[in-house]
């Protein structure tokens, strides 16, 4: 644990820069921001998996938190514009965390139908198919690229209410309603319910 | 679909989420204009909004992190065999683990393996107790309990056999459905008795849950319920009991799978969250909850954080059911409370007992319900209303019922049972009880049972509360009550005639008090007939002639000689009292009747009230004064008084009125309630806090009177006694948006911050509170100087007012911040600020804050047209007259430098000086500001010592002012009349005060940077030696 916080310490100013690089154009440098992200993603996961103490619910936000906080640390950046540096991490985290998901292929192997059992389990679990939710976000950025940009914030990003606000400019009041109209549509997409009474089986197809 | 077509559907979707939801139906018909793709799309949409619930509310990382924890843990490939089961598919991520849809080949059947998560697996402690525990559940054979058939371990991994349910969990059961709509108690009723059945069940062979919530609870598509994970969850602490203890409250999201603490935390119970050790009570509580949400679909414990919730559920008492859901019987919403109770001795103690309660309930409904549709229970809770003026106005309709006084004693009431219709026409179904209770209100000593008592009556006799008042239960509420009489009318046809006949019996006794009849040879005629046997029974009853004499119109002259249009009259009432629109009946009445007075009068009301139509409001309230004579007496002062306080705003009248109103019916609340508010504008708090007071003893179960009460106390600083007014109406289980800006005042005068961030989280609950403090709280910030953090949390307000559907007071909270700059000395801002607002309403309210901002910049043109408009369109009103235009035509003269003539045109505001003015009454400007002028005029005339009286006296009456920024101001101000007065000392004083209070200042407000130059070009003197 240890080593791990202070590599993540001495990554900070790394992150800061390749991010500059990266939203510049410099395609190398999201090569190397990648696995800096996948090291936090793997000592969440291993967090998870070993359960240092079972998790409580406040603990998990918190550490979910803590790591975004050392990949975006932007308190501690030095940078002109804090709208455009969220922006652009926003744009990573969704960028990396899709090409992992669609690289390991955590979901779409097996051609299994997956019908729910447990609410959490179509939606917002760890089951989530994020390559299926990107696809998504790219039809819907055809009709209303803002409520798009606000999902990458919030749901990529990490950032509160205030801080797409903040972002894109907008009202906490428009970025609360965008945000959950698009929700409301990606999930239609996702779960192909056109009736909401679509989840209503446990037979497989 | 296009970009442009989606605008379509996204503007309707938006619109159509901020209504409720079976307002929506309507809506959507008339937003897509017979469109039919567009409505399908929107409807789809729709039906999605609440299922995405909890979609996305775990951050990607956190899901991506999971799901790689998930993958190194191994998938199990579809066709491999796991013991002897075949895994034909995966489920999904249930409650423990993975889940698997297996074949059990030599029984032939569908099961479900649900593999228990690494975690727990590699413990062996925690595998030994879930061993256990899986074999207890596995001996629970239960119909309403998902059965456990096996356990078992795979590569190391355990996993439990379990019944193959074809349905939906019960979240998907409660909030999936089409529209967001609830499911029907008919429904709910026999799964609610199943689940009861099942926690039974277990709780007798020793079982405890401990993990109850609709996640867990699965209806199969049969309609049944089956408990999921029946002693699986989490008991996974070491045996000793501290451990237990403190393990209880471990929640493990990675478990349940929704990441986010709201979806498991929201349904413990006190014992679980205080980590206490738990018996089969805690599921009696959880049930409760999930019982809640069924059939309000809300949550009763909410809150933004576990923390939030935690607190709530060990702190909070929810909404009353019965709030959220008003066809709600009201022995469900007993039920439910019961569950609920935080102590859990005095919750049910045994599953069973719900089990009967429910049973019992069911019997009932499945019966006696016939004759829903006829009563004329209106449902008239305390329903959440913005204004002092909205809740008046919906208040009046609970009053309406809720006076009088008969012969038999002085103090007596009476209680009106349903009509009994053995005619077969409907219209007699609501009218003649509606019809008989305004012709005997008319009496001013008779007082009938308000509908409200008997809602709340029934629900303590375990009775639903749209019951039918039928003469048996309407005795019950006479006795409970303590009246003395029942009323019990009935209509029969004769042949081609009508027989109207009315009793009145004691309930104490059962005999017979009066027995009248009276026949009517055609429908046309029945309203006469009615009105003949009310004024018999009063003259029997033994009321004096002369009263009745005075106080008869018959129902035909005080109403409608319409039974059509007295009908429609009726069932407005009744919607408006369960608070839905009301607008189509009322107008109905008046399409049937156009001089049926008391429907245009309720028309003004409920144009007036929430809407803030203000226009249409005065309309109607005005053709109502016009027909005034076709109203009865009692009635003509409701109108009489409206037209006043909403029409001409002239208050004196208005008073005028009020005051014989309460004169004349001595137990009819609602003339202390306007008596209060006139007050207000008088500033006259003392007898603001008689008359509430007054309000309060004739109607202790309204939320009104205490939130006048608590005002007034605090405008009085007295704080002390308007937090007991609030703890009282609390304790009647009362809640008005009132109560919380209440709250937030006296905790800001207190300098209370923890108060004031506990009102604001309160207001958050319910969006038509959440507007108004919110604006409290951008009016705290432009006090301290920070205008760009206000203007921001202003916006916010405005935003939130909107959504609330509050139009009126979102235009005056946009106005707010133009007259901030003003005073703040940014003009060029004010003005094009204040010229947007003008555009947006014609309020007298609006148009003042306009002028205000435009005078404090040095304009006078504009503001003198308005002042002109305002005295020429408002020549009467009070505020107007004494307030409004004696300060902007103070400013014009002290902009054209003559402000001797400011100080005298302001005498006209001296004698109501320190009352709220009408735009002042929801905290905004205009309070004090004739003082502060004033001293502003007396600053220009140099008379440092009155200009010094002047701003002094604003900061004597800061529980007057609250925060608005003129208080900052005057601290500024006296420091000037000071320095003016040569008493450098204190202006030096009050030139820190000033400062201090706008340390975090935005520093380029011209009015701080002026300060701070004056405040530096003091020190030379003072430090002076000679």
């Amino acid at each position: 644990m240890q080593r791990s916080s202070q590599h993540a310490e001495s990554d900070t100013q790394d992150v800061s820069t390749l991010l500059r690089a990266w939203s510049g154009g410099d395609h190398n440098a999201l090569e190397k921001l990648t696995p800096i992200v996948y090291e936090e993603l793997h000592r969440l996961a291993r967090r998870y998996m070993k359960r240092e103490r079972p998790g409580h619910s406040l603990q998990t936000t918190a550490l979910v938190n803590e790591a975004y906080t050392r990949l975006v640390d932007y308190k501690r950046m030095q940078w002109q514009n804090r709208a455009h540096f969220f922006a652009v991490s926003a744009q990573l985290m969704r960028r990396i965390l899709v090409d992992h998901a669609r690289r390991h292929n955590l979901k779409r192997g097996g051609g299994v139908q997956h019908v729910p059992l447990d609410e959490a389990s179509v939606v917002g679990g760890e089951d989530m198919d994020l390559v299926a939710l990107d696809d998504a976000m790219n039809s819907l950025a055809r009709l209303d690229p803002r409520k798009v940009q606000v999902v990458e914030m919030r749901f990529f990003g990490g950032l509160s209410v205030e801080e797409t606000a903040e972002v894109l400019k907008i009202s906490t009041v428009t970025v609360k309603r965008d945000w959950r109209a698009a929700r409301t549509w990606l999930f239609r997409e996702l779960t192909g319910a056109s009736t909401a009474d679509a989840p209503r089986t446990l037979e497989t197809s | 679909m296009l970009p442009e077509r989606w605008k379509q559907v996204d503007g309707i979707l938006q619109s159509a989420l901020d209504l409720a939801a079976e307002e929506r139906e309507a809506f959507l018909r008339q937003a897509c204009a017979g469109d039919r793709a567009l409505e399908h799309e929107v409807r789809s949409l729709l039906a999605a909004d609440q299922p995405a619930g909890y979609f996305m509310d775990t951050p990607a990382i956190d899901i991506a992190a999971r799901a790689m924890a998930h993958g190194q843990s191994g998938d199990i490939e579809i066709g491999a065999t796991v013991s002897h089961y075949r895994i034909v598919g995966k489920l999904g991520g249930g409650g423990m683990g993975v889940v698997y849809k297996a074949e059990d080949p030599r029984l032939r059947r569908f099961v479900a393996l649900k593999f228990l998560s690494d975690d727990l697996a590699r413990d062996p402690d925690a595998l030994n107790r879930f061993r256990r525990e899986a074999r207890a559940a596995s001996a629970l054979n239960h119909s309403n309990i998902c059965t456990i058939y096996d356990i078992g371990e795979h590569s190391g991994r355990a996993f439990i056999v379990m019944e193959f349910l074809d349905g939906a969990t019960l979240k998907h059961y409660v909030v999936g459905r089409a529209g967001g709509r609830l499911p029907p108690i008919e429904d709910v009723v026999p799964l609610a008795i199943e689940i009861a059945d099942g926690l039974d069940a277990a709780h007798a062979a020793g079982i405890i849950h401990r993990d109850i919530k609709p996640a867990n609870i699965f209806v199969t598509n049969r309609e049944h319920a089956k408990i999921l994970d029946f002693g699986l969850a989490k008991t996974y602490a070491s045996p000793n009991p501290d451990a237990t203890a403190r393990l209880t409250v471990t929640f493990e999201p990675e478990l349940t799978g929704e990441g986010s603490a709201p979806g498991t935390v929201s349904y413990m119970s006190p014992e679980q969250v205080r980590a206490k050790p738990l018996d089969t009570r805690t599921d009696l509580f959880s049930f409760g909850v999930v019982l809640y949400e069924m059939v309000t679909g809300k949550l009763p414990f909410r809150g933004d954080s576990a923390g939030a919730i935690f607190d709530s559920i060990l702190n909070s008492e929810p909404v009353p059911p019965i709030r959220l859901n008003p066809d709600l019987p009201a022995e469900l919403e007993r039920i439910i409370d019961k569950c609920l109770e935080k102590d859990r001795d005095l919750r049910y103690q045994h599953a069973s007992e719900i089990r009967t309660d429910l049973k019992r309930l069911k019997r009932d409904t499945d019966s006696g319900r016939g004759a829903v549709g006829t009563t004329i229970a209106v449902k008239r809770r305390n329903l959440a209303l913005p204004t002092v003026a909205a809740v008046l106005a919906l208040v009046a309709i609970g009053y309406f019922y809720f006076r009088g006084r008969p012969k038999l004693t002085d103090k007596d009431t009476i209680v009106l049972a349903d009509f009994t219709n053995k005619t077969s026409d409907p219209v007699f179904d609501a009218t003649l009880r509606q019809g008989l209770s305004i012709q005997l209100e008319q009496s001013p000593f008779l007082s009938l049972i308000s509908d409200e008592r008997i809602q709340k009556e029934l629900r303590l006799m375990v009775q639903p509360t749209n019951s039918a008042l039928t003469p048996v239960i309407a005795r019950e509420v006479c006795e409970r009550t303590g009246s003395a009489a029942v009323l019990e009318g009935s209509i029969a046809t004769l042949g081609s005639q009508y027989v109207l006949g009315l009793t009145a019996k004691s309930c104490r006794t059962g005999d017979i008090l009066d027995d009248e009849q009276v026949q009517a040879a055609k429908k046309e005629d029945v309203l006469a007939a009615l009105s003949k046997i009310a004024s018999k029974f009063r003259t029997r009853i033994g009321e004096s002639l002369a009263t009745i004499k005075e106080h008869d119109t018959p129902l035909a002259e005080a109403t409608t000689p319409s039974l059509e249009a007295l009908k429609a009259y009726s069932l407005g009432w009744k919607t408006h009292a369960k608070g839905d629109s009301s607008i189509f009946y009322f107008k109905r009445a008046i399409e049937i009747d156009p001089k049926f007075a008391m429907a245009h009068a309720w028309l003004g009301l409920v144009y007036g009230g929430r809407l803030g139509e203000s226009d249409l409001s005065a309309e109607s309230t005005t053709k109502a004064y016009q027909l005034r004579d076709r109203a009865s007496d009692r009635e003509r002062f409701f109108i009489t008084a409206s037209y006043y306080r909403r029409v001409t705003g002239n208050l004196d009248a208005a008073r005028e009125t009020c005051e014989m109103w309460a004169q004349t019916y001595p137990r009819e609340p609602i003339p202390h309630d306007y008596l209060n508010t006139i007050y207000t504008t008088f500033g006259k708090y003392q007898q603001g806090v008689e008359e509430a007071k007054k309000a309060v003893g004739l109607a202790p179960d309204f939320g009104i009177g205490y939130a006048l009460l608590a005002m007034h106390y605090t405008l009085l600083n007295r704080l002390g006694e308007a937090e007991t007014a609030l703890q009282e109406a609390y304790k009647r289980n009362l809640d008005l948006p009132d109560f919380v800006v209440s709250e937030y005042d006296i905790a800001y005068l207190r300098g209370d911050q923890a108060g004031m961030q506990r009102a604001v989280a309160r207001g958050k609950a319910e969006p038509i509170t959440e507007n108004w403090v919110t604006n409290r709280v951008a009016l705290a910030q432009a006090y301290s100087g920070r205008l760009l953090e206000a203007q921001k949390t202003s916006e916010q307000a405005v935003d939130l007012a909107r959504q609330a559907s509050l139009r009126q007071r979102a235009v005056l909270f946009a106005t707010e911040p133009a007259v901030w700059q003003a005073l703040f000395g940014k003009t060029p801002e004010a003005a094009r600020r204040a010229h947007e607002v003008a555009q947006l309403s014609n309020e007298p309210d609006v148009q003042y804050g306009v002028a205000l901002a435009l005078a404090l910049s040095g304009e006078t043109g504009q503001v003198q047209a308005i002042a002109n408009d305002l005295e020429q369109r408002f020549p009467e009103d009070t505020s107007v007259r004494f307030n409004y235009l004696p300060v902007l035509r103070a400013l014009i003269a002290l902009n054209q430098k003559e402000p001797a003539r400011a100080i005298q045109l302001l005498q006209n505001a001296a004698p109501n000086e320190l009352g709220l003015p009408h735009s002042g009454l929801e905290g905004s400007y205009g309070t004090l500001y004739p003082i502060y002028v004033r001293g502003l005029a007396y600053l220009a005339t140099k008379q440092g010592k009155e200009a010094a009286a002047e701003f002094q006296k604003i900061l004597d009456h800061r529980s007057i002012l609250i925060s608005d920024p003129i208080g900052a101001l005057s601290y500024l101000q006296l420091a000037r009349a000071l320095a003016l007065a040569g008493d450098q000392t204190r202006a030096t004083k009050s030139y820190d005060d000033f400062l201090g209070i706008w340390k975090d200042a935005d520093p380029d407000i011209p009015v701080l940077m002026q300060a701070k130059a004056e405040r530096a070009s003091l020190l030379p003197q003072r430090r002076s030696p000679f």
